[in-house]
């Protein structure tokens, strides 16, 4: 018809321009209604947010323009110091530990062992349960009278304090949270160890390669964008964490002494318990910058060890 | 996966901006609020935390359904919600332009409203409408001025009084506590209450209990901050001697219940499980404990005086407020005269909810109310008005509070010394005092 004529003499700009509108259009349709979601909803809120680091707000009164102040004050508020090394600490605590069981359990669960069925459920299950219910548990199990505790004292050492002592409180938070998401990632590498064709290793096994070898250089190769995916996405799980501080620290305060505070939590404290949207929405760039920042060094590091990247 | 609450949160807060700057665009322009219109009732937007966490939630609903009846002219929508949270979607509604007329506060929530310019100054109000303001009693009224202005119409009031559990007093060969306990006959008597009954080396029933740390505070006469909240006084001697002895009873005296113990049962249900000797606690323990302790006998007296004989007790109040966004203040006022006024007070006095501020009603109803119930000794909720403090208020509560509460945590612990723990509250709060100017 004189459509496919027109695609196909493209002679003058305004054709070609039409070809264009046509060739696309239903892909820009098909995308439209995400499209539409990410800018209302992810994409305004941000550039909303970014004008809103920049004023004096509590909510009540209008926004007052601050200028950098909100930014200075990331830098030299105690507290905000405080919270971003904290920050820090679950991360680098975290992702490898997490990154480190899970594969370990991966690699278990890949074996033909009897009720595999059972244990990918059971790894799985944390996932899937309300953070609150994992952090009313937990704090129960790590209670002075908690079972924890109770096996403790019954060796014959002094209870721990893990949740009110600032020097065990914060790791505490973190291995809870390694075990809560460890089944995500093992789901993940799970996928990742029955992608690997058997083919290569019984070739490395005729070779006579032991299966540490054949793990190191043959699966490990292998699954490396699954850990870099399992990576990046942990550091940035992991530097938002919110819901296990707010639930397990003492009357939902970040204690004690600041000690389980992290950026996510003092955000949302700053803009919802002592009102100041202004240095909340700063804190949150700062940590986008931080983020950013991490990411990028991942992203860049990834040739140097990441299979198919070289 | 994480849950990305603060991001939620705030996106909702943006939308609800949104939503409602269209909204407001969007309505039809009403007819300013003429008090000819009388065919055309008004309608008013309230909001209210009242009794709704004390399992009386019918309460606050027929105080309104009382006015609803009175005054037919004005509509009100009412919505109880729970405290927990209640701020934050106060919050959410102010921003988004959709904020009530009405809405109960507490004292916290009220003094950072009013210093924000976001609730009405009722003065004008009171004056043009000639509301008579001596049936209040004058320490509830008070509490909710900011700067002259009076920000609010104090709902209900309460403060704190030591219970003593009869049986375990009995079981230690204790006389019962008296009227004018002072601090060292109290800390004594909490010794000798404490126990271990299993011999496990933790103690199982404890002489007492601590309460919220701003009382160590009031019952020394000191103050987190000078006059013109300016500086931080908490390194003073005397408000680290108050905070000492609050130490003294969990970490060294070990007669009140560490964050630990508390962690497995809290202190209300300790109390009520005949773990806890003397328990200072407010009215709103009366109805759940009578309800649920059968197993003793108990009575009240009033917090014994402080360690330099001070003697100080919290006053807790909630007040109803008019916001400043509201286009019906008149309306508002009427209802608020009515919800504070002596028919609501006694509405909510009959279903056992605090105490009312309204002197009539309180002399009139509390005790007769109580006739019958624990504590036999009722009138120490009145008598204790006499000495009842406010806690202190700033713009910043919240934050300052934190400050201090988490470095007394440390203290109670016994990571850091008394002195220590202020210091460092102090360094957190003094930059917090410098910027609210």
């Amino acid at each position: 018809m004189e459509n496919a004529l027109t695609i196909e003499r493209p002679s003058s700009l305004s054709n070609r321009l039409k070809g264009k509108v046509r060739k696309y259009f239903w892909g820009y349709f098909f995308i439209l209604p995400s499209l539409l979601i990410i800018i209302l909803f992810k994409l305004v809120p941000l550039i909303i947010g970014f004008g809103i680091s920049f004023t004096d707000w509590d909510l009540f009164s209008a926004p007052e323009f601050s200028g950098l102040e909100n930014y200075i004050r990331l830098f030299t508020d105690t507290t905000s110091i405080k919270v971003f090394k904290n920050t820090f600490y679950y991360s680098a605590l975290s992702v490898p530990l997490n990154l480190a069981f899970s594969l370990a359990l991966a690699l278990a669960l890949n074996q033909k062992i009897k009720g595999l069925a059972i244990f990918r459920t059971a790894y799985y299950i944390p996932v899937v349960t309300a953070s609150v219910a994992v952090s009313a548990i937990w704090v129960w199990l790590l209670s002075d009278f908690g079972i924890i505790n109770n096996v403790i004292t019954n060796l014959g050492f002094k209870s721990i304090n893990f949740l009110q002592d600032t020097r065990y409180a914060l790791t505490t938070i973190i291995l809870v949270d390694v075990w809560k998401n460890l089944g995500f990632n093992i789901v993940i590498f799970l996928a990742a160890l029955q992608d690997v064709p058997e083919e290569l290793r019984d070739a490395a096994r005729v070779d006579g390669a032991s299966s540490w070898n054949i793990f190191r250089h043959v699966t490990l190769p292998l699954i490396s964008p699954a850990i870099f995916f399992t990576a990046v996405m942990g550091i940035i799980g992991s530097l938002q964490s919110f819901d296990l501080v707010f639930n397990m620290s003492l009357r939902h305060e970040g204690g004690p002494a600041r000690a389980t505070s992290t950026v996510g939590f003092y955000i949302w404290q700053n803009a919802f318990r002592y009102s100041k949207m202004g240095y909340a929405a700063a804190l949150s760039f700062g940590l986008m910058a931080f983020l950013l920042v991490l990411t990028i060094i991942q992203w860049k590091m990834r040739r140097s060890w990441v299979y198919g990247e070289e | 996966m994480k849950a990305r609450f603060p991001l939620i949160v705030s996106i909702l807060i943006i939308l609800a901006t949104l939503l409602g700057a269209c909204a407001q665009g969007a309505q039809p322009t009403t007819a300013p609020d003429e008090p000819a219109a009388q065919n055309e009732p008004v309608t008013i937007k309230v909001v209210s935390f009242l009794t709704y966490d004390e399992n009386k939630e019918g309460a606050e609903a027929a105080v309104v359904k009382a006015f609803q009846a009175a005054h037919p002219e004005i509509n009100v929508e009412f919505q109880l919600l729970p405290y927990a949270d209640y701020f934050t979607s106060l919050k959410t509604w102010v921003v988004g332009g959709t904020a009530p007329d009405v809405a109960s506060l507490d004292l916290a929530m009220l003094q950072e409203m009013a210093g924000s310019g976001s609730l009405v100054d009722l003065n004008p109000l009171v004056t043009s409408t000639g509301y008579d303001l001596s049936a209040y009693y004058n320490s509830t009224l008070q509490m909710f001025q900011n700067k002259g202005g009076q920000y609010g119409l104090p709902a209900s009031y309460s403060n704190v009084v030591l219970y003593y559990n009869k049986k375990l007093f009995d079981e230690a060969g204790l006389p019962y506590p008296t009227d004018d306990m002072d601090w060292d006959t109290f800390v004594d008597y909490a010794k000798k209450l404490t126990k271990d009954t299993n011999g496990d080396g933790n103690n199982d029933i404890f002489g007492t209990s601590r309460l919220w740390w701003p009382y160590y505070l009031l019952f020394n006469d000191a103050t987190p901050f000078n006059a013109d909240a300016t500086e931080c006084t908490l390194t003073d001697q005397k408000a680290v001697d108050g905070f000492q002895a609050m130490v003294d009873l969990t970490l060294n005296y070990k007669v009140a219940p560490s964050s630990k113990d508390l962690a497995a049962q809290d202190d209300w249900h300790m109390f009520e499980g005949g773990r806890i000797a003397m328990y200072p606690i407010g009215p709103w323990s009366i109805s759940e404990f009578n309800d649920v302790i059968v197993d003793f006998d108990w009575d009240a007296v009033p917090l014994p005086s402080g360690p330099s004989g001070e003697k100080a007790t919290f006053l807790f109040g909630n007040a109803y407020s008019i916001l400043s966004a509201s286009k019906q203040q008149e309306a508002a006022f009427t209802f608020m005269q009515f919800v504070t006024g002596a028919e609501g007070d006694q509405i909510r006095q009959d279903a056992g909810f605090e105490i009312a501020p309204i002197k009539s009603v309180a002399e009139g109803s509390f005790l007769k109310a109580m006739v019958g119930k624990k504590p036999e000794n009722a009138k120490v909720f009145l008598d204790s008005a006499a000495f009842a403090k406010s806690v202190p208020t700033h713009a910043q509560w919240s934050e300052i509070s934190d400050a201090i509460s988490s470095q007394l945590d440390s203290a109670l612990l016994g990571d850091i010394t008394v002195p220590e723990a202020m210091q460092a509250a102090c360094d957190v709060i003094n930059p917090i005092l410098a910027e609210s100017k």
